[in-house]
């Protein structure tokens, strides 16, 4: 599936307020030459796990999305995109190594199909999740097994034609905040809940563990076209969000 | 099951929610996410079917065990030793 990005062109040097929160939309589509440039910046580790992908496209998009990634981060931290260094959580979510950077350059990355997103910001913690819509034939099962109640009566509420958009609506927020988190699926899904889509792009999260919790999270919706749903969760203070297209 | 029918029942249920892959040269020992491209959706896919076809529940913090091919079957193997594989 192609990205029809309708974001406007990025800058070659953006630059990162202490509360803002940019995001690159990055086609993962290229020509061979193209393909051929970002494979020489990535690092033996990342060459090495691009081998490892099973199928000829899921190696490209890696390879892609991670060159991409490298050229992004470098336009911040004013180093060479084959110097960064990277570390990884317990969960594996991707850090910039200690010593990259003097700012506290957070980021992360989503892929889907031919799309992948890059958020970048110093304001905190930061998750993001991107689909493209489509059918998902388990999606019930999936909500009344994984969801919060409040989350699972949502979906139920709708009418059949919007059941798929409302459960990834849904899913796309949950995934963004679990991936900021660091902790991935190891936190529980129906541990949390998020807003309903029809109350608009900004979503509350409610933790049920510790609530007090709650207030430091902001999420939202963003849409870089019209068949693909995506969003972005922080920790900190409430973000000015930017949303760019990576120039090819 | 045997650990031979545990990795086949994996491969059938990958391949239901990757059809028109052929994953004949999957390796045991590579993460899946390192060699397909997964999510956590298709993550979450594996551990439903599994409930579904053999009523196994794997508890969030076991997900880490089904990370590749030979460690899922390994911690599928006393969980489903006593079941017969329906094919």
């Amino acid at each position: 599936m192609k990205a029809n990005c309708t974001w406007p062109r990025g800058p070659a040097c953006p630059e990162l307020t202490e509360n803002s929160l940019h995001i690159w939309c990055v086609s993962l589509e290229v020509d061979k030459t193209r393909l051929h440039r970002l494979k020489g910046l990535l690092s033996e580790d990342e060459l090495k796990r691009a081998d490892a992908y099973h199928f000829e496209r899921h190696r490209r998009r890696y390879i892609v999305c991670r060159g991409q990634l490298r050229k992004i981060l470098a336009s911040y931290i004013e180093c060479s995109t084959t110097s960064i260094e990277f570390q990884y959580g317990d969960q594996g979510k991707p850090d910039l190594a200690v010593g990259q950077t003097t700012a506290k350059t957070k980021f992360n990355v989503s892929k889907s199909e031919e799309l992948a997103l890059i958020a970048v910001t110093n304001a905190g913690e930061v998750g993001v999740d991107v689909e493209h819509l489509r059918p998902v034939p388990d999606a019930t099962n999936l909500a009344q097994r994984y969801f919060a109640v409040s989350e699972v009566e949502t979906l139920l509420s709708v009418p059949n034609s919007l059941h798929a958009r409302t459960f990834l609506e849904i899913w796309t927020r949950k995934e963004a905040f679990i991936k900021a988190t660091g902790q991935g699926l190891s936190y529980p899904l129906n541990q949390f809940a998020v807003s309903a889509a029809h109350t608009g792009p900004m979503v509350t999260v409610k933790l049920f563990q510790d609530s007090a919790q709650s207030e430091h999270w902001h999420l939202v919706s963003i849409s870089p076209s019209k068949d693909v749903l995506a969003a972005v969760a922080i920790c900190g203070t409430s973000p000015q969000i930017t949303c760019w297209r990576c120039p090819n | 099951m045997t650990l031979a029918e545990i990795r086949e029942e994996i491969i059938d249920i990958l391949h239901d929610i990757a059809p028109d892959e052929d994953l004949s040269e999957l390796k045991d020992d590579v993460d899946f996410r390192e060699q397909l491209e997964l999510d956590s959706m298709d993550f979450l896919d594996i551990v439903m079917e599994l409930r579904k076809r053999h009523r196994v529940q794997i508890p969030e913090e076991d997900y880490g065990e089904l990370a590749s091919m030979h460690r899922t079957v390994t911690y599928l193997e006393p969980l489903l030793k006593d079941v017969a594989r329906v094919s």
